[in-house]
């Protein structure tokens, strides 16, 4: 596949052939693999995924696709490959979360009848668009998102309600707050930010690394 | 539509740890390992094998549909019923797939395809003409 090069609005940058993904997967060594796998844990909170490894498959397999011309991520090269990979987990990790379709699907099918064309359900309505219907499952999904997602950091609060240094790590990263800001108020060395800061990574790992199906 | 704020703050979290595991040391990694009871040369071996047998599956996607655009973009022909030697197959297949780069995009590691998939590729490539059926590989 001849190189390719994306200009969208920036500085010209070249998209990863077969072959370059090819390579990069070879040569990712057992601490990337480990690396991959920690980042899948972290994201896996709330999506489809049964484990962090299915979803590191996944996103691999994805920017494999993807250079290959399929629809998908593809990795612009200015980017190191374990970056692409983080981002393309994180994308994934998201969408999933995201996804309405399977609640889409059913009700889609509750409009189906038998002697309509099945390919949109909504012209049985004769509606041009399904705005209200699709409002309804927006709203809906969003809520069950929210109430899910504020679970998890529920918690997240429970698991560290005994550590004032996380505590203040977390509300330091809501408040967009510098690691230096947050060792000044929370008084903390910065060897002490940053063993709370490797209890409060770790602590997200094993908290969101069960997977859960939606 | 407005993003609820549970998940704004979640994703936040999740980011700021990303950032720490990108520029996390290998020394470091390793010692997470060792605390949980860990070895990574037994996970990667994991992850690895299932990832070969996963895009194992899409080169054999590839495959296919490049054999389908063979298929229906050209006239068939019968291909040759002497069965040529293996060897002798890659060494044509391969010619064919330095003069038609999309080919070989689609079947680029050959080396690691089953005899029969050889075969068929050679007998397909025969009938849509990329290959005359007297051996020559031209």
């Amino acid at each position: 596949m001849a190189e390719q090069v994306e200009t969208c609005g920036s500085p010209e940058r070249k998209l990863a052939t077969p072959d370059d993904v090819a390579e990069a997967i070879e040569g990712l060594t057992d601490e990337d693999f480990v690396r991959l796998r920690k980042a899948a844990a972290i994201c896996l909170e709330g999506t489809a995924y049964g484990s962090p490894e299915e979803l590191v498959d996944e996103a691999l397999v994805q920017g494999f696709r993807a250079a290959h011309g399929d629809k998908g991520r593809r990795w612009p090269k200015h980017v190191t490959f374990i970056a692409f990979v983080f981002m393309t987990i994180k994308g994934l990790a998201s969408d999933s979360r995201d996804s309405a379709e399977q609640r889409c699907t059913v009700r889609a099918g509750d409009l189906i009848d038998a002697n309509i064309d099945k390919r949109d359900p909504f012209d049985a309505l004769g509606q041009s668009s399904p705005s209200v219907e699709d409002e309804l499952v927006n709203v809906e999904v969003a809520e069950e998102r929210n109430a899910k997602d504020q679970a998890a950091l529920t918690r997240l609060d429970e698991y560290f309600k005994d550590d004032d240094q996380v505590q203040m790590i977390i509300m330091g990263i809501h408040d967009d707050l510098s690691a230096a800001q947050i060792q000044e108020i929370a008084g903390m060395t910065a060897t002490q930010y940053e063993t709370a800061r490797r209890r409060w990574r770790r602590g997200l790992e094993k908290l969101f690394s069960g997977g859960r199906k939606v | 539509m407005k993003r609820p704020k549970a998940s704004n703050k979640l994703e936040k979290l999740q980011q700021a740890a990303l950032e720490d595991l990108v520029s996390l040391p290998d020394e470091e990694l390793r010692q997470d390992l060792i605390e949980d009871g860990e070895e990574p040369k037994a996970i990667a071996a994991q992850m690895r094998a299932r990832l070969q047998t996963s895009l194992a599956g899409e080169r054999r996607k590839l495959l296919q549909v490049a054999r389908e655009k063979l298929r229906s973009s050209a006239t068939l022909r019968a291909p040759s019923t002497a069965r040529l030697p293996l060897e002798r197959i890659k060494q044509i297949v391969q010619a064919v797939f330095q003069r038609d780069q999309a080919l070989r995009l689609a079947f680029r590691e050959g080396k690691r395809q089953s005899e029969a998939d050889w075969q068929s590729l050679y007998d397909d490539l025969v009938a849509v003409g990329a290959i005359a059926p007297n051996d020559s590989g031209d």
